[in-house]
């Protein structure tokens, strides 16, 4: 039954929509415009704050929602315009968002956070602007101090209860109903009814749904106190005439005016205190243009990601198939032909659709970077503005979680190192306000997102210098401007003078292609000095599929990620250099780039002996390189599988996948196997 | 609390053992281990992994690791006619794999109790004898018990922590 | 419970993590709970379907609960179906201002499974 309830299975769903209500307030806060704020949005801001602290309570977090509760109190005395918006205050909200964030991961976690650590942003809150009327009334809706007093003391134990209960004419209106109240009278104990009639109009003038009757009721052999009978008459007490009394002491009349002592300047949570419902209902048309949002259902990403495996499952077996199409003994079979190529259709169209169920907009990333912004430029002291474009950009939910730091560190890097302070962009005739431009968009089967700055762009020879002195290109070595751009991705590479605490932390952007390229994606960098640079991560949809290219190593198979292909070529003798003797490196236009021989970091067969009798498929990875291979066969999409569901993680290969024969094939990792290429000829 | 008893008295009476046949000795592994036995079929290489690994199949849409026990025995690599593989279960941090033995024939299924294992397994190569729990005498015949769980726990998954890391997801 | 006659009640509120847990304990103790996420979803099912009771919360986007409920005591089969207020307003304000619109009474906030269902059984 229901005691048994164990509340705590609601408490992902509850973390999960504070979350997300956490982040409508924090986007409100950022969006809020200081002269003239948004009633909506302070609505809204609002109603997050207030879902929160009922749910906390109701799932026992009772620190979230005590500390919500000052929180909302302080919302509220800004919606009633009591306080006004400043840039202060947003701050300050923006702070307990995050505070509020952390109590509830805390939460989550099942640790708590201490009472000290609360009281002082409970102080913090508190002590905003002391003439604002939040301690006043303690709280909006604290229990205010009702007619209990006048309670008189139980005079005559044991004596019955005398209840006179006169309903109005629209007692039925709110849907109550004499009836069941006796009826819960009775549970109090011995309930004598008399029925006064005497209000009745004649039948002529009767409406049945008016409510003309009078009780007398006697409550007898009961142990409750007066609140407990009030208690049942709580909601009728403005539908009715309700008197208590107990032996013969004076009669309480028991009404709302006694209780009624909200001051008229009482936080009302409706909006206007003026309004009333009537006025309220005159307004519905304007919920009505609202009604547009997207519906949406929550489903577990395990179920999605079955199917997703399933139609992945389908793709296979489909192209099976569709090689007998070539097949000489279906020549003439026109119809299985026209079958197989509507199921080819169907497939394709099944697959696409599967997975948008994983897609989701990155806006859901896009809308951090605004309080990234403009904490980061508050303490660098840069006047900055951004701009979000393709906010409803879809990409996959595992892209869009690991997208989140890279890009973070990105936006960081711009406003560290690109912008210039207002002083040195006046100097330079420039607008004080430095200009970041994030965007997203698709193009063809990847998505693409830029981030673009107007600042000081990349000072090509203090990076090359810089590259020299970290002995990550060997002085004198001729490189192209693209070229000396990428470099700032090389590990161990850092322009800032110092580490600022801002782009430091000891990540560098080699971690960001790193962690770019573990996304099957790709990232470069262009340029101009004194003009600003953009950086631009390319990524594949998903990463359930990707596009493959199959080569060929004597008997085996791999595949290569399409997206990292720059070209695929046959070698001259001219092109090709062996160092040392060992290791060979092949010339790219003005470089010299390693070459990966599969058949030696795999010690398997393969036809070619050496290199100019193999096809050099180059690459670009942490860094361009090219694998040699027998033969390069077609491109396909295929479904990663991972290899640690029944084994273990392997160096450098990314995952299997199963042809269309149905065998298994790898699929390369183009950093690691690089890095093994260079471990095996140490 | 009855029939738990019972449950327990007909294990001692004799768990079931599924015995498989590896040049020339039989060995025997816990039949609730096993998931399915196939036909042996050719893997796919997975790069720098040890020579016993002999590769991947697809069972089913998911990819299994096979290993081949002559070379994880060290025993002598003659072929056999009809190889086969052992699919068993491998339940580590609460997930379960699938990992395929090669062996050269399957061989029979005994009810071995444990009264019938002694522990002195000393005729055994060293690689065989860490995954040894004892020997037991059947039909005349000597079957070598095999802990398969730490066979494919430390032979071939080894490390503990990849085993937590996709138990996290 | 008589588990062919299930009785019918309309749960409204945005939050999902309430919704999952009013709807779980509606049902766990035999009534047939249906659910909605604001206003204008609940108005919507309303419009099509009768139930025995509403369960509405009072802050929500679209539509409020207030509004609801006038809207609700518009529709004839609606007139005299007992209309509960989730509230965690212990002030008698937010109470009245339901009352006026037509709520039946109210459940303050926060609530226990067994305080929900006894407030329910008052007008059910």
């Amino acid at each position: 039954m229901a005691n048994t309830i164990d509340l705590s299975q609601f408490h992902e769903v509850f973390f999960e929509e504070s979350m997300e209500g956490l982040d409508v307030m924090e986007s409100g806060l950022l969006g809020m415009d200081l002269n003239s704020p948004n009633e909506e949005t302070i609505n809204n801001v609002f109603r997050a704050a207030h879902s929160i602290k009922g749910g906390a309570g109701t799932f026992g977090f009772q620190e979230v929602t005590d500390y919500t509760h000052v929180l909302e109190t302080l919302l509220d005395s800004l919606r009633s315009g009591e306080l006004q918006l400043s840039d202060e205050l947003i701050q300050l909200l923006l702070e307990s968002v995050d505070f509020l964030k952390h109590m509830l991961q805390e939460c989550q976690a099942g640790r708590t956070v201490s009472e000290q650590e609360i009281q002082v942003q409970v102080d913090r809150l508190n002590s905003f602007d002391g003439n604002a009327s939040a301690s006043n009334s303690g709280s909006p809706d604290a229990e205010p101090a009702t007619a209990q007093t006048e309670t008189p003391a139980p005079p005559t134990a044991d004596a019955p209860w005398t209840i006179d209960f006169k309903t109005t004419e629209g007692f039925f209106r709110t849907g109550n109903d004499p009836y069941r109240i006796l009826r819960e009278l009775t549970e109090l104990g011995k309930v004598n009814a008399e029925v006064l009639t005497d209000k009745l109009p004649v039948m002529s003038q009767l409406k049945p749904e008016d409510c003309h009757l009078h009780w007398k009721l006697e409550l007898s052999n009961s142990t409750a106190d007066e609140a407990e009978i009030r208690e049942i008459f709580d909601w009728v007490i403005d539908d009715a005439e309700i008197t208590i009394s107990r032996g013969d002491e004076m009669p309480v009349k028991f009404s709302t005016e006694e209780t009624r002592d909200d001051p008229p300047s009482a936080p009302n949570l409706l909006g206007d205190p003026a309004e009333t419902p009537a006025a309220r209902v005159r307004k519905e048309g304007t919920y009505q243009q609202q009604t547009q949002e997207v519906t949406s259902i929550r489903v577990n990403i395990d179920r999605v990601d079955m199917l997703v495996n399933l139609v992945g499952e389908l793709v296979i077996t489909q192209s099976m198939i569709s090689r007998f199409k070539e097949h000489e003994a279906t020549h003439g079979l026109a119809e299985l032909i026209r079958g197989i190529e509507q199921l080819e259709e169907n497939t394709r169209e099944l697959q696409e659709h599967t997975m948008r169920i994983r897609m989701l907009p990155i806006d859901n990333v896009f809308q951090r970077m605004p309080r990234l912004v403009r904490d980061l430029s508050k303490s660098l002291d840069k006047e900055v503005n951004l701009e979000l474009r393709g906010n409803a950009t879809e990409v996959d939910k595992t892209v869009l979680e690991k997208i989140s730091d890279p890009l973070t560190h990105l936006v960081r890097n711009s406003l560290d190192h690109g912008i210039e302070t207002p002083q040195e962009r006046m100097e330079l005739g420039k607008f004080p306000e430095g200009l970041v431009e994030i965007s997203a968009f698709h193009e063809g089967g990847s998505i693409v997102i830029q981030v673009k700055d107007d600042g000081r762009g990349l000072n090509r020879e203090r990076i090359y210098q810089k590259a020299v002195e970290k002995e990550i290109i060997e002085p004198g070595t001729e490189l192209s401007d693209s070229e000396i751009e990428m470099l700032v991705f090389s590990a161990g590479f850092s322009t800032a003078t110092e580490v600022s605490d801002v782009s430091g932390r000891g990540v560098g952007m080699d971690v960001v292609k790193n962690n770019i390229e573990q996304l099957n994606g790709h990232i470069e960098v262009s340029s101009e000095e004194g003009a600003g640079s953009t950086f631009t991560i390319k990524l594949p949809l998903t990463l359930a599929i990707i596009e493959g290219q199959l080569v060929r190593v004597g008997n085996d198979v791999f595949i290569v990620p399409l997206l990292s292909i720059v070209k695929s070529t046959q070698i001259d003798d001219e092109e090709h250099k062996v160092i040392g003797g060992e290791s060979s490196m092949y010339k790219l236009e003005e470089d010299y780039i390693p070459i990966v021989s599969l058949k030696d970091v795999y010690r398997i067969d393969a036809d070619y002996t050496n290199a100019t009798e193999g096809i050099l498929v180059i690459v670009d990875s942490v860094e361009r390189f090219g694998i040699l291979v027998d033969e390069v066969l077609g491109q396909q999409q295929v479904v990663v599988k991972s290899l640690e569901a029944n084994f273990k993680e392997i160096p450098t290969i990314s995952g299997a996948t199963i042809l269309g024969d149905g065998t298994v094939a790898m699929i390369l990792d183009m950093a690691g196997l690089l890095r093994e290429s260079r471990s095996e000829s140490e | 609390m009855e029939s738990n008893e019972q449950h327990k008295n007909h294990l001692d009476q004799g768990k079931q053992y599924l015995t498989f046949v590896l040049a020339g000795e039989e060995y025997a592994i816990d039949i609730l281990k096993v998931q399915e036995i196939r036909g042996f079929e050719s893997t796919t290489q997975i790069p720098n992994t040890p020579e016993y690994l002999l590769g991947v199949i697809n069972l089913r849409g998911s990819v299994v690791p096979i290993v081949d026990m002559r070379v994880r025995f060290s025993l002598s690599v003659e072929d056999s006619a009809n190889p086969v593989i052992i699919l068993v279960k491998h339940a580590a941090s609460g997930s379960e794999r699938i990992v395929g033995i090669v062996v050269d024939a399957v061989s029979d299924v005994y009810s071995i109790s444990s009264e019938d294992v002694s522990k002195t397994p000393d005729l055994a190569t060293n690689v065989v004898k860490q995954f040894v729990t004892g020997l037991a005498t059947i039909e005349e015949k000597m079957i070598i018990m095999l802990d398969i769980d730490s066979l494919i726990g430390q032979g071939v998954l080894e490390d503990g922590q990849v085993i937590s890391e996709a138990e996290e997801a | 419970m008589n588990d062919t006659k299930r009785d019918p009640i309309l749960v409204v509120d945005d939050s999902a993590s309430i919704r999952d847990m009013v709807s779980f304990t509606l049902d766990s103790a035999g009534y047939e709970p249906h659910v909605s996420s604001d206003g204008v979803e609940a108005l919507e099912f309303a419009t099509e379907n009768s139930v025995k009771a509403v369960v509405t919360d009072l802050n929500m986007p679209r539509m409020d609960g207030i509004t609801l409920i006038t809207e609700l005591r518009k529709l004839e089969h609606y007139k005299y179906t007992p209309i509960l207020v989730l509230t965690t307003e212990a002030g008698i304000g937010k109470k009245l201002t339901g009352k006026a619109a037509g709520a039946t009474g109210w459940i303050v906030k926060p609530f226990d499974p067994e305080g929900l269902l006894k407030t329910i059984r008052r007008v059910l």
